[in-house]
């Protein structure tokens, strides 16, 4: 049975979740590079909200709840598929790792961004983004987006920290090469 | 000239959010809702009324008693002579001889079989994991990493 409390907290929630919404959503999307997921991720994140609703009504570290929430629930999900894959992923990034010297990042490219306002940014980004193979786009966003140190990474998804520092290094040059040619398609479209 | 690392912080810093979709806000109202109008019951243990609570406590306390004098009443372990197998041996229950002759015939079977058998049933059971372990490495490598 819904109560009159029940009610006037419904309403409060729906304004609570307007604040929000965009904040978790884009958090949970740039990590697993899917609408679908990180949608049901938001949601399962906001009814979380709900059962703390009381605590986190007024309180000025709602969004940093959120925040580590969102990321714990979309690495917990991202586990339950990587789990399986990890053995041979590791066996993979071995072979990369034992060639990482820290400091190599040559070769800066022009990642095509000047002049273009933040929205535009933001859709260049997050579709480069949701283009990297899971095992780099994770610890870079983690590392970029959540300012997460190295050693954090590495712990959280249980991997070791060379494999972490080459997966971003990878991760990040594929990013600016993605980033590089779609400002010169764009340049192309605006001539 | 900046390094690849600080050129990605510079573009990602002071990004604005994704926009969530627009159904997202009417799906989570929607739950909250359903869960709202379910009976005291079928909500999760921590929103039960008090007395519920402890009346689960005490019954399932009760339950695991019972199950556990049972458990050890059909291995044969009450000690005869006792008012509890005096009880036991009164009731019969038809699930319960099913289980004790399942229990003796197990223990007859391994009994009986030899060792070597046991022992190369494990040996073979271990390679074939190994085995398929092996060749799913091997087609990981050679179809995924390959391309």
């Amino acid at each position: 049975m819904v109560n009159l409390k029940d009610s006037v907290k419904a309403g409060d929630f729906a304004g609570f979740m307007r604040a929000y919404q965009d904040m978790v959503f884009s958090t949970a999307v740039r990590m697993t590079g899917q609408d679908a997921q990180a949608q049901d991720i938001a949601q399962e994140v906001f009814l979380k909200a709900w059962e703390n609703f009381e605590q986190l009504q007024h309180s000025p570290t709602a969004g940093g709840w959120l925040k580590t929430v969102t990321t714990n629930l979309t690495l917990n999900f991202l586990s339950r598929y990587r789990r399986r894959w990890r053995f041979f992923s590791e066996m993979r990034g071995d072979d990369e790792a034992a060639d990482y010297e820290p400091g190599e990042e040559h070769a800066v490219p022009d990642l095509g961004l000047a002049g273009r306002d933040a929205d535009e940014r933001r859709a260049l980004i997050d579709e480069a983004l949701q283009r990297l193979p899971d095992h780099q786009r994770l610890p870079l966003v983690l590392y970029h987006f959540e300012e997460m140190p190295y050693e954090e990474i590495a712990q959280r998804l249980e991997v070791s920290l060379s494999k972490i520092k080459i997966d971003i290094l990878r991760g990040r040059q594929r990013l600016a090469k993605a980033l590089a040619q779609r400002g010169l398609d764009a340049q192309q479209l605006d001539a | 000239m900046p390094t690849l690392e600080r050129l990605i912080s510079d573009a990602v810093r002071d990004l604005p959010p994704r926009r969530a979709p627009t159904g997202l806000e009417a799906l989570v109202m929607q739950e909250i809702q359903r869960r709202l109008s379910l009976p005291w019951w079928r909500m999760s243990f921590a929103h039960w009324p008090t007395p519920a609570r402890w009346c689960f406590i005490a019954a399932s306390g009760a339950l695991i008693t019972v199950v556990a004098r049972l458990c050890g009443w059909m291995a044969g372990g009450a000690p005869s002579g006792t008012a509890l197998a005096n009880a036991a041996a009164n009731v019969h229950i038809p699930g319960a001889v099913s289980f004790k002759a399942m229990f003796s015939t197990a223990s007859v079977l391994a009994e009986s079989l030899p060792p070597i058998w046991l022992y190369g049933g494990i040996a073979v059971i271990a390679a074939t994991y190994v085995a398929l372990f092996g060749i799913g490495a091997a087609a990981y490598r050679t179809l995924y990493v390959g391309r």
